[in-house]
């Protein structure tokens, strides 16, 4: 008779080598992107929510009704949340000083704790110059020089801005690519980013696109912000940034390296997308 | 921090984990603890690719939520099997077909181990089947426990945590189980 201690000790269902370097591999790349991703957003450091979002609303909302319940109406203040489609959750504080989010974070820590679900927030940090950020690219992005040279990698079809702030003119076209620096494979590529600069490269303008799913979600942190409809579409919109989910696809537009460009420009730039 | 945490191995003890992993830090995690993930999924599901697909789930998950693990509290072992348990769970709330699931690791898990000769795959996988029929024959509570004691090799103090029981009460079930998975051994044999 087979010894039942035997199967249980020395059975092991994990012996398929390639499988698991497989995963290891995927699961790396994953990790490595969102780094990479992080680093390339101009300043704004951004985490995936792997959870569902609608969850995360949900328990987000709860929590800050205990918050609120627990410490009044400063908490109230001081945490709000927004969401956008069905993947993206941003919160915002109104104590944030110099785009700090130190205080945020520690309330959404609070969430986290109560709803068992790991979300970030976003916080600023210095950002570069233009040959710095050039620099920092290297091995990490491919670049293309129009968006229809970039279509077909894409998995969603893109929409471009027609209008944009005086002065500024298309610089660079990115995907993200694979550790061996080659594109992801044709119809994959769930982000772009596209860079718009002055003449002189002083200024520059950055739309990230990115195809919303569950493992593309993200959580993310503001200032002052507060939602906004373009072209009947919902967004969110504060100081530099102008987020807005059209088909499924966040346009992510941010100016935290162009300081002569209005609230205003940036909207109408999203406005203008076609 | 990531060196302290590869020097430490599994007794993560003293590691701030607040920033969030870095790739060498899950590398290190990754490879302590794939066998006892997949092991774990498996004994619960015994279907092979679908196993692969929740491994991949509950590392996603560690990576997500490592800066919420305190190493203060229950071992990183227990803390990913805590993960693991709750991503089978959710397999079997929305996929509602364990009875339907097909006995495949018996024929695969012995073939994907290209080393082997062919009599060592053939024992390999009557034992795959021989321990999957004993499996089958526990609640789902039952094959849970086993499979954090034998497929995940968890201290019975941190099974009782995980599932909100009594350690004595763990030690009683193991041998229940193991009683009637004995027991499905014994009926083959006769």
């Amino acid at each position: 008779m087979r010894n039942l201690e035997d199967l249980l000790n020395n059975t092991d269902f994990s012996q398929d080598r390639k499988k698991k370097e497989a995963i290891k591999a995927m699961l790396l790349n994953s990790l490595k992107r969102e780094e990479q991703e992080n680093q390339a957003r101009g300043g704004i450091s951004m985490k995936k929510i792997r959870a569902r979002p609608y969850a995360v609303a949900v328990a987000a909302a709860f929590t800050v009704c205990v918050l609120i319940a627990a410490c009044g109406e400063d908490i109230a203040k001081a945490v709000q949340q927004f969401t956008v489609g069905r993947y993206a959750v941003y919160f915002t504080s109104d104590d944030a000083i110099n785009n700090s989010y130190a205080s945020d974070a520690e309330q959404v820590k609070q969430l986290e704790a109560e709803s068992g679900i790991s979300m970030s927030v976003g916080f600023s940090k210095a950002l570069l110059s233009y040959e710095a950020e050039i620099e920092s690219e290297k091995g990490k992005v491919i670049y293309f020089d129009t968006i229809n040279d970039v279509k077909p990698y894409l998995a969603f079809n893109p929409l471009m801005p027609v209008a944009l702030p005086t002065g500024f003119a298309l610089d660079r076209i990115s995907l993200y690519c694979d550790e061996n620096g080659r594109p992801l494979p044709l119809g994959s590529n769930m982000y772009l980013n596209v860079y718009y600069t002055n003449v002189e490269k002083t200024q520059q303008i950055y739309m990230q696109l990115r195809l919303m799913n569950e493992e593309t979600a993200y959580s993310s942190g503001s200032k002052d912000m507060r939602y906004i409809s373009i072209n009947g579409q919902k967004g969110v919109v504060d100081d530099n940034i102008v987020n807005v989910e059209i088909g499924g696809v966040m346009y992510m537009i941010m100016t935290g390296r162009a300081e002569s460009v209005t609230q205003n420009d940036v909207i109408k730039m999203a406005e203008s997308l076609r | 921090l990531e060196s302290i945490t590869l020097l430490c191995g599994e007794a993560i003890t003293e590691a701030r984990t607040d920033e969030g992993i870095g790739a060498a830090v899950f590398e290190g995690i990754f490879e302590a603890h794939y066998k006892r993930v997949y092991n774990f999924c498996a004994y619960r599901i015994n279907n092979r690719h679908d196993t692969e697909d929740l491994v991949s789930m509950v590392f996603e998950k560690v990576i997500a939520k490592y800066s919420t693990y305190r190493p203060s509290g229950v071992p990183l072992e227990a803390w990913i099997i805590t993960i693991a348990k709750n991503v089978v769970n959710d397999y079997f709330r929305h996929k509602k077909k364990r009875a339907c699931i097909p006995l495949d690791f018996v024929n695969d898990a012995a073939v994907s181990a290209t080393d082997s000769q062919p009599e060592e795959i053939f024992m390999t996988r009557e034992n795959n089947a021989a321990l999957m029929r004993a499996l089958n024959a526990l609640t789902e509570k039952e094959r849970t426990i086993v499979a954090m004691k034998f497929a995940a090799s968890l201290k019975n103090v941190d099974i009782a945590s995980i599932m909100s029981l009594g350690e004595s009460n763990v030690g009683a079930i193991i041998h229940r189980s193991l009683k009637k998975m004995r027991r499905v051994l014994e009926g083959e044999e006769s």
